[in-house]
């Protein structure tokens, strides 16, 4: 019989959800004769509520899935150093640096996240029509394939989804703290300006060639002038517009240290 | 219709990319890669709004703190195993005119979004709503540039400043280890100083409270002081004793323990 404790932690109804999703992907692989639904069924449902047990539990699974130790090993380092809300900023540049090199040696690529953005962009217009793509010749150079990039970006919001949640730090909102101080706390003022600087930031990507991980990092880590050349300007840019944007709300702060 | 649209779809999926996980085209590997970078960025904080804006309005500084030992570690790293034979570099081209005027424009926006393009989608996996439409607009935006600009603009102001080389070793012949000793120290003395000003900032606002005046507008009302004080004690505490008091625990709180 399960204790009182356990039937108030996890109700009846969310445990018959988790076994629908679980049956509903054995089928689908079962129909499919692939393994993979089921996996993902399942770390779907170790995955809503992460804690150091399910993610050692998903590293055993796919071991078995893929006949190989780095899941395992991964998940367990995961459980022990994702389990902190914040690393502080030293460690994490490092951290950072060494995904960096990382890419380098197993990509034969820089992190670039840009190029995830414009080929979403082709696809989008080849999903509406297919004859107009080959009459624009930008998108010679982006085709409009499913590449690494967008892996990438899917990977990116799936590993901050689980970091986050693994440590307790999700939270959902429509406009941050900062700006609610210093714009007010509308939200679809903040959406539009949003969806504006998101257009002009996506146009400059595209003229200067990268962003900030594409460009600045990769181009000042490998000494290339592009890398110094896009840092100054960028830094220049946003301070200037920060001042001219906010005005006097300019000094609003809120920091962690307090 | 949908039909169409289904295979539309399938047809933007090659299945030679999910042969290996080795090389450039492997989705594997730009989902292992990613999964790694979205624990770092959100680990990191640097996909917030507040600490990327607070950077821009001069006053957080994690993002430095985060970039200077990432630029150093990562720079040596790769030119000791370039310098091993184990991987190549791969240098962004340089041309300089368009490189200046989309920093100064990416800049701008990066001061209203608060976010870049990857700190985006690690803010979207991390609840923050406001991330869906800046992704939307990024992709907006690159879509209008293919369509109505890249033509007219490919042959005038996109190749001025193309410079032929790659990285400054190669301009200036010299050997890159030089340049490298030198970027290292230059990087930390700029934290060095980054450091101080962060500290300078800390001292006077908890000295003097002048952010807090500026600051307590909207939701954020502080809690008014007690009223059950003495009108002596009042009278003294309101001038001088209160900051004395306020300026030594603050230089306790910054020169002595630095970790909370």
């Amino acid at each position: 019989m399960p204790s009182t404790e356990f039937k108030e932690k996890y109700k009846i109804s969310t445990i018959i959800t988790w076994v629908v999703v679980i049956i509903a992907g054995a089928g689908l692989s079962f129909y499919l004769k692939n393994f993979l639904p089921v996996v993902v069924a399942i770390s779907i449902v170790l995955m809503i509520n992460p804690k150091w047990w399910t993610i050692i539990i998903m590293g055993f699974l796919y071991t078995a899935y893929l006949h190989s130790g780095w899941p395992l090993l991964a998940s367990i380092v995961f459980s022990v150093v994702g389990k902190p809300k914040r690393w502080w900023p030293i460690p994490a540049g490092i951290a950072f640096a060494l995904t960096e090199v990382f890419s380098f040696y197993l990509s034969e690529r820089p992190i670039g996240i840009t190029r995830g953005y414009t080929v979403m962009g082709s696809i989008a217009t080849y999903l509406i029509s297919p004859e107009h793509v080959n009459n624009v010749e930008y998108w010679g150079i982006y085709e409009p394939k499913v590449d690494w990039t967008i892996a990438l970006i899917l990977g990116t919001i799936l590993g901050s989804f689980l970091s986050s949640k693994y440590s307790g730090e999700f939270k959902l909102f429509a406009v941050p703290q900062l700006w609610k101080q210093s714009k007010g706390p509308s939200v679809t003022k903040r959406w539009i300006y949003v969806f504006l600087a998101g257009i002009v930031m996506g146009f400059a990507a595209r003229i200067a060639g990268g962003c900030v991980s594409g460009l600045l990092i990769s181009g000042v880590i490998q000494l290339a002038p592009s890398g110094f050349i896009f840092m100054m300007s960028l830094w220049i840019g946003g301070v200037i517009t920060s001042f001219l944007f906010y005005r006097t709300r300019t000094l609003a702060v809120k920091r962690e240290s307090d | 219709m949908l039909h169409e649209l289904m295979t539309r779809l399938a047809d933007t999926f090659d299945p030679g990319t999910i042969e290996a996980v080795k090389g450039p085209v492997s989705l594997y590997g730009g989902l292992i890669l990613g999964l790694i970078f979205g624990v770092v960025l959100q680990k990191g904080k640097i996909c917030k709004y507040d600490v990327v804006s607070g950077l821009f309005r001069l006053q957080d500084f994690t993002v430095f703190r985060l970039g200077v030992p990432l630029l150093i570690v990562s720079m040596v790293l790769i030119y000791f195993l370039k310098g091993m034979g184990i991987m190549e570099l791969h240098i962004p081209k340089t041309v300089i005119v368009p490189q200046i005027i989309g920093g100064l424009m990416f800049g701008s926006a990066i001061a209203i979004l608060g976010y870049c393009p990857g700190t985006a989608a690690g803010a979207l996996g991390e609840g923050s709503l406001d991330a869906i439409p800046s992704v939307l607009g990024m992709i907006v935006g690159a879509v209008i540039y293919a369509e109505f600009f890249h033509v007219d603009w490919s042959n005038t102001f996109l190749t001025w400043g193309t410079l032929s080389r790659g990285s400054f070793a190669e301009i200036l012949r010299i050997n890159p280890w030089y340049l490298i000793v030198l970027f290292i120290l230059m990087a930390t003395m700029f934290l060095m100083m980054v450091t101080m000003f962060d500290w300078f900032l800390i001292f006077l606002k908890k000295t003097l409270n002048r952010f807090h005046d500026l600051t307590d507008t909207l939701d954020e009302k502080r809690p008014t002081a007690p009223e059950n004080i003495s009108e002596d004690t009042k009278a003294i505490s309101a001038s001088t004793r209160n900051t004395v008091s306020k300026l030594k625990k603050n230089l306790n709180d910054i020169f002595k323990s630095p970790s909370k």
